[in-house]
């Protein structure tokens, strides 16, 4: 319990609220897609799948396709190459340089996709790094979610830069929401049912919320740190600490640079390096990252998966010509410091990442959590406030984002399957049918005056997409659940049942009455 | 009693605005100048980087630390110096090293040049 004045109280609570109203629905939007991007993985692996299911790189084979990628594409290329296991286990390979375009530095290359088990050539892509992304269709549909939940899809850096701002103030709202709590241990459990409609809601807010204020805590800072940094913070250092070098900045920051030796040499076994890293680690090789393919100061970074039990992984470092072990070294430099332990901490605490699917499940929860709290949150506030005229149009906006948000994402699945058996480009289709569904859900909020009619319509709207997700799936060429179970393919069979339990209750939630949009100002408010 | 509400409420009005902006753009700037000045005067720590990883990683922090003291300072005159002093050493060490950055920058390029003189 924290003791604070009145007055003090009065305006942190003042600050709690303002926080949440003032960017409340765009919070919530970033929120939910960011729960659902927990399982950008899975999402890849259940819209695409391959034969055979696996997220690690292969012990043999990869030294030879990666000969054969390198002999394929222009040396300008061999500059820097990474290679990781991506879309259902396809393992991404990009050969690239780092240029500049519209004066910005941006990687361009050639792009390939190959089976983890065959090594076969599945895609191959070319051009700058931003627009292989836009044809990569394995991954279009995990995407399409990540992007909307890191930038809103508005264009860089204003689409950072508002995320990041939402993160500040989901920061504020988290901080505000622990020390206006005068009895935060007792909140954790009181759930008062009455008949006071408002204080039942106001009690399953607070109790949400107070469950969930660590966790907020946490999602808001890194969030807010993960869009920062790319928006302006590493542009910014750069330019007062290396005179607007990005590249150098990175280069410093990451440590262990080769001398440079332009002369052409053989390259390694990668296999062999590969080999090498399983031994000291434990666990498996996650991010390979070479630099100089074909040169005498080539040079190769291993970044493992954490071993059982660890937050985060270990990074070795290869000579490239001779694929001899140099040193084993922390992300960021090459002795241990503070600066490297916060850096490689943001990353499982924003994904959740760091457990296997138990944490990505916890993750999902405490984000769905978090939704709920915001959108509860400004319902609450607009219900207080209905008789004036603007807050009773805010309640009808957090209906419409509430529910027409969900709707517009499970209309985007239904795109993603539907555009390649039309031959439309599938991260197109995927945009304007958001767009569409979304307008869709705007006219309905504007026509439909019953508030609780509006959530009806949308939820049994949304639960119809949801339960429709499986077949589309399935009849646009996904495999059934049978060739699934031979194949081995258990996300695509738990995503299919999740998503026809979650259309179904949608579709049974639309007979139940909610008791805030019943209460008696908000059901007479016009559109 | 209309007039007297009204210049009453005058005051509030443009306090609640001077601190609406002193929180919110002013912050915002002064935070980021923070984070950037730290280049300069952080410890870069034994790997040399914690001048420049440290201050990225902790901007939600220095906001959120300014920010809440900027909103709740009772003193709102204090609440701008603060904030204006912070801004002006920060901005002034990081001028100071463009200065020094583009001396150095002069110096190197004339640097040739003098040589054959020699």
């Amino acid at each position: 319990m924290i003791e604070l004045s009145k007055s003090r109280t009065k305006e942190l609570l003042a600050i709690h609220g303002w926080s949440g109203v003032l960017l409340g629905l765009l919070l919530y939007a970033v929120i939910l897609t960011g729960t659902i991007a927990v399982f950008a993985e899975q999402i890849s692996e259940w819209s695409s799948p391959l034969s055979h299911a696996t997220d690690k790189l292969p012990e043999k084979g990869i030294d030879a396709a990666l000969r054969k990628a390198t002999s394929e594409v222009d040396p300008e290329f061999h500059e820097d190459i990474f290679f990781f296991s991506d879309a259902a286990g396809r393992i991404r390979m990009f050969l690239h340089k780092d240029d500049k375009k519209d004066g910005k530095p941006e990687a361009r290359g050639v792009e390939f996709d190959l089976d983890p088990k065959t090594l076969a050539v599945l895609d191959r892509r070319e051009g700058w790094a931003d627009d292989i992304s836009e044809i990569n269709v394995p991954k279009a549909l995990a995407d399409f979610f990540v992007e909307l939940h890191v930038s809103l899809h508005l264009p860089d850096p204003w689409g950072l830069l508002l995320t990041g701002v939402l993160g500040l103030a989901m920061l504020v709202a988290a901080v505000t929401g622990f020390l206006v709590h005068r009895h935060l241990i007792r909140e954790l459990f009181t759930l008062r049912r009455k008949k006071d409609v408002l204080l039942t809601r106001r009690d399953a807010h607070v109790v949400a919320g107070t469950w969930n204020l660590p966790f907020s805590f946490i999602l808001a800072f890194t969030g807010s740190y993960f869009s920062f940094a790319s928006a302006f913070a590493i542009p910014a250092m750069a330019m007062v600490a290396f005179g607007g070098d990005q590249e150098k900045l990175i280069e410093t920051v990451v440590g262990a640079p080769a001398v440079e030796n332009k002369t052409a040499a053989a390259f390694g076994n990668i296999d062999a390096m590969l080999a090498d890293v399983r031994a000291r680690s434990g666990s498996e090789p996650g991010f390979v990252s070479i630099s100089h393919y074909g040169r005498a100061d080539a040079q190769v970074t291993v970044s493992t998966s954490p071993r059982e039990g660890k937050l985060v992984g270990q990074t070795y470092l290869y000579k490239g010509d001779t694929a001899a072990f140099i040193q084993q070294k922390p992300a960021l430099g090459v002795v241990p410091s503070l600066g490297n332990d916060l850096f490689v901490l943001m990353a499982p605490l924003h994904f959740g990442n760091f457990a296997g699917l138990w944490s990505k499940v916890a993750w999902f929860a405490l984000g769905f959590a978090g939704a709920y709290v915001t959108l509860t949150g400004i319902l609450l506030w607009t219900t207080r406030r209905v008789d004036q005229p603007g807050w009773s149009k805010l309640a009808r906006a957090a209906y419409w984002m509430g529910y027409g948000l969900p709707l517009a994402l499970a209309a985007v699945p239904l795109a993603r399957f539907i555009a390649p058996v039309l031959g439309l480009n599938v991260h197109g289709t995927q945009n304007w049918t958001f767009i569409a569904a979304a307008l869709l859900s705007s006219v309905v909020a504007l026509i439909v005056r019953d508030l609780n009619t509006l959530r009806r319509l949308l939820l049994g709207a949304t639960g119809v997409a949801l339960l429709l997700m499986p077949l589309l799936r399935w009849l646009c060429g996904g495999p059934g659940w049978i060739a699934a179970f031979d194949g081995g393919l258990v996300t695509v069979i738990a995503f299919d049942l999740a998503l026809l339990v979650a259309g179904a209750l949608c579709v049974m939630s639309v007979r139940r009455a909610l008791p805030m949009a019943t209460a008696p100002a908000l059901k007479v408010q016009p559109a | 009693m209309t007039t007297a509400v009204t210049n009453a409420s005058k005051p509030g009005k443009g306090r609640a605005w001077s601190r609406g902006i002193l929180a919110g753009p002013v912050c915002f700037i002064v935070a980021a100048l923070v984070m950037a000045g730290a280049a300069l005067w952080a410890p870069e720590g034994p790997a040399h980087i914690n001048n420049i990883v440290v201050p990225i990683a902790l901007f939600p922090a220095i906001w959120a630390v300014l920010f809440f003291y900027l909103m709740l300072d009772k003193k709102l005159g204090r609440a701008w110096m603060v904030a204006t002093v912070l801004l002006l050493v920060n901005a002034g060490l990081i001028g100071q090293n463009f200065y020094k950055v583009e001396a150095a920058k002069k110096s190197h390029a004339a640097a040739p040049q003098a040589e054959p003189a020699r």
